[in-house]
């Protein structure tokens, strides 16, 4: 739990940053892998800022591609606000 | 890529006001509580609170039910965190991201269990562990009888190959015995014979001798008749 996994983005040849993996998935309703990962950004309020991507194998390297809006991306934030939700009660559970 | 035009991020629409408002105030409780143990106050005020009778027991219970319950809710997702890459390529990415509020850590801890839970449900280690040493413990059993099964036969073909020395011997023995018996069978018989010969040769004799023998009586029974006249 304490190690947290560092995730380089490359914009063709060039590395535009580095983010933290939270998850990593693959659901079987929208046959596709996708993660959650985070920056590191808070709002104004103090809360966590986390995205998500689908993942897409083309030849030897991985992709993260853009989440269609619609059914794809209703899916995924229901997944986000679930994991929030356990992520809230195991917060309290102590 | 990260300019603020082209990022997606949604508010939560008082997702999570009524959550905040109901952990909070469970939040505040559990915090009265251990105060209130530290200080001087009774015990029995400590365990008047509902929340503080619940014993060790009830508490891992309380846990189980709730990572059940957890993964009942999304286990229609299969983690996969091994198969990602430590680089990650993009074209045109637009990120979509929501806001939260657990902690980055909170939702890995969150994430740890739900793997946990998903490879227990999926395998059963327990099960698999017993069901292993019971099939080794079975396969000692097994391997220990098949071993003695195993001496028994072998110390029993030692027998049979004595058994078969003994034959041997005794049939090499029996060969000579007749053998010897054949020989002494032909010298009986060439014995018989000899002596059978000699008595016909004395018999012949005898036979000669008494008939020279009758004719001297004769003789002399008529000399003595002769005389007598």
């Amino acid at each position: 739990m304490g190690n947290s996994r560092k995730i380089s983005l490359i914009d063709g040849y060039r590395e535009v940053g580095e983010v933290e993996l939270i998850c990593a998935f693959e659901v079987e309703e929208l046959s596709g892998k996708y993660i959650i990962y985070t920056k590191n950004e808070h709002d104004r309020d103090g809360n966590t800022i986390i995205y998500s991507g689908k993942i897409r194998k083309i030849e030897n390297n991985q992709y993260i591609e853009n989440i269609e809006s619609g059914h794809e991306w209703e899916k995924l934030k229901s997944i986000m606000k679930l994991m929030s939700k356990y992520s809230l009660e195991g917060e309290n559970y102590v | 890529m990260y300019s603020s035009r082209v990022r997606n991020i949604e508010l939560p629409e008082n997702l999570f006001s009524n959550l905040g408002e109901i952990k909070s105030k469970n939040i505040a409780q559990k915090k009265k509580l251990i105060s209130e143990e530290k200080t001087s106050e009774t015990k029995e005020n400590y365990l008047k609170d509902n929340s503080a009778k619940l014993t060790n027991f009830s508490k891992h219970k309380e846990y189980r039910n709730r990572i059940d319950k957890m993964y009942e809710n999304i286990k229609d997702i299969t983690p996969i965190d091994n198969e990602i890459d430590n680089v990650l390529y993009f074209n045109n990415y637009q990120e979509k991201g929501i806001v939260v509020k657990p902690k980055v850590s909170s939702l890995k801890q969150f994430w740890t269990e739900y793997r946990l839970i998903n490879n227990e449900k999926l395998s059963p280690i327990t099960n698999k562990t017993t069901n292993i040493d019971k099939q080794l413990s079975d396969f000692d059993k097994l391997f220990d009888a098949l071993q003695s099964r195993v001496t028994e036969i072998n110390s029993y073909i030692d027998e049979l190959k004595e058994i078969r020395i003994t034959i041997d011997k005794s049939s090499d023995k029996l060969e000579k015995d007749k053998e010897k018996l054949s020989q002494e069978k032909q010298k009986f018989f060439d014995y018989k014979m000899n002596e059978e010969s000699k008595i016909e040769k004395e018999k012949e004799n005898l036979k000669i001798n008494y008939d020279r023998l009758q004719t001297i009586i004769d003789d002399l029974d008529k000399k003595l008749g002769s005389i007598n006249q």
